[in-house]
């Protein structure tokens, strides 16, 4: 079993951390059912990235699981990370941001507001979960 | 006749600046004005003649190529050659920077500021208002000489109305000598911090362009002495001219801190408080990187930004990623504070309010 059969086979609502030789996976999640899942948040951990390299792999992998491209808002070396963003759903005003430090990667969804930003759980069916896992660890 | 003329032109201001009251919103929202700003005037173009369209008429006399004529033959020309010149639409009107603040002011019923009591630089004056009778030649005072010289001719017998000649002597000369005034004298200094991080894009820079004019153009009729220093700050800040404020984009994180640090510095070494009316206007999309460097943030504002400033505006600017926290997080640590005004800027149209509140408190 790879990291992403381990997240899966514990996936039932609240903040789900499974660990693994590939990484350290966690979910915050909304709901889940035999199908799909509801996650406020994901974040997967590796033991070794660099910051330049997560940069360099997380648009196309974890853009081509999301079906969006992914392009990098801020760049931050001596903050040691990088923002990266979805361009924003017309429909619904909703974008996905990717915080990276390197070694780590957590995505949420966030809704545009009058008042501010809202962060939105997004649904997966779990086998594009297990994709998203493996495009967030990947190196 | 030249009172007509004065009738005249007066008549052409006060049209121009109706035209300008009544379309101030649109000049707010539009850079065509900021551009065409020099030191003591501003350009204003205002649309003069309608530019002609086409308009079709009922389609009864047949369409294009059902007319007489043999296929390739030339239609018959006028005889005029196609003018060189571009078309005039617009007439360019000549505003003063104060006329301009007047008018921003009575249209947004701007208070006007009164500077704080004991802020206040002192000018010394040079007046020739004296006489005195030693001095440089070059001070020489020739009628109050004629004079003195005339004088004691006449009292000593020695002046003849009938050859009337007046010959100066050593203490006739009389020299202009002047006295020193001490004036005290209003100054201001305007800060404007913008994050040009990632994150800031070339709408949100323009926004603050047009802001940053009117702001200077107010603040500049209420003072005197208006000095203008700008920071710009992704993870790191660093001062600027002009130029290059709004022209920079970087692509780091933010750390607001940092221009903090930076606005802190400048003030401390150029800007004795007592002397100085001191106004920050920082410009974000409130995406600051880290919680603790927003705590960092407010600390350094309560603790040493804000007993320094007049007034600190915090204008966020919205992206098409919406606003930041940064905003809610200054209305909740200092947003009590009489000195500081918190605007959010969703869109062009939305200066006219933002100018409103930074500068309706008349601080």
């Amino acid at each position: 079993m790879n990291l992403a059969d381990e997240l899966d086979q514990k996936l039932r609502p609240g903040v789900i951390a499974v660990a693994h030789p590939e990484g350290r996976a966690e979910a915050n999640v909304v709901d889940a059912d035999r199908l799909a899942v509801s996650v406020r948040s994901l974040r997967v951990t590796v033991a070794e990235r660099s910051l330049d390299e997560a940069i360099a792999v997380l648009p196309e992998a974890v853009g081509r699981c999301l079906g969006l491209p992914l392009h990098v808002a801020e760049h931050a070396p001596t903050l040691g990370g990088a923002v990266l963003r979805s361009p924003v759903d017309a429909s619904d005003r909703e974008f996905y941001e990717l915080r990276t430090g390197g070694a780590d990667a957590e995505l949420k969804r966030w809704r545009v507001q009058p008042a501010g930003r809202e962060q939105v759980p997004f649904t997966l069916t779990r086998k594009d979960l297990g994709r998203l896992v493996s495009g967030l660890k990947s190196r | 006749m030249i009172l007509n003329i004065e009738s005249d032109l007066n008549r052409f201001r006060n049209i121009v600046r109706g035209k300008v009251r009544k379309d101030l919103k649109k000049y707010m929202a539009n850079g065509e004005m900021v551009g065409k700003q020099g030191d003591k005037f501003v350009r204003i173009p205002l649309p003069q003649i309608n530019i002609p369209r086409l308009r079709y008429g009922k389609n009864e006399a047949g369409g294009v190529g059902q007319g007489e004529g043999a296929e390739g033959e030339k239609v018959p020309g006028t005889g005029h050659e196609a003018g060189d010149q571009a078309g005039e639409h617009e007439l360019d009107a000549e505003l003063t920077i104060d006329e301009l603040a007047e008018i921003l002011g009575e249209e947004l019923a701007l208070p006007r500021i009164e500077p704080k009591g004991a802020k206040h630089l002192s000018s010394v004056r040079d007046r020739y208002t004296g006489i005195t009778r030693v001095g440089p030649r070059a001070l020489r005072h020739m009628r109050r000489t004629w004079r003195e010289t005339l004088r004691r001719q006449m009292s000593t017998g020695t002046y003849d109305a009938a050859n009337p000649v007046l010959v100066p002597q050593k203490d006739d000369f009389r020299f202009r000598s002047w006295n020193s005034k001490t004036e005290p004298q209003s100054a201001a200094a305007i800060i404007y911090v913008m994050d040009v991080s990632g994150s800031m894009g070339k709408e949100q820079k323009e926004i603050v362009r047009l802001e940053a004019f009117w702001i200077d153009t107010w603040l500049r009729a209420q003072y005197k002495h208006l000095e203008t220093r700008f920071v710009i700050h992704d993870a790191a800040a660093r001062e600027v001219d002009r130029d290059t404020f709004f022209r920079t984009r970087e692509s780091g994180g933010t750390l607001i801190s940092t221009a903090y640090k930076t606005v802190d510095a400048i003030v401390s070494a150029d800007y004795p408080v007592e002397e100085w009316n001191l106004y920050v206007f920082q410009f974000s999309d409130g995406d600051n990187w880290s919680s603790s460097d927003t705590k960092l943030c407010m600390e350094m504002l309560q603790g040493q930004l804000l007993p320094k400033l007049n007034l600190f505006c915090y204008g966020q600017v919205e992206s098409e990623y919406g606003s930041g926290q940064f905003i809610n997080d200054l209305r909740e640590h200092v947003g009590a504070d009489e000195r500081v005004v918190l605007s959010k800027i969703a869109e062009r149209s939305d200066i006219m309010q933002s100018i409103k509140e930074f500068l309706g408190k008349g601080r």
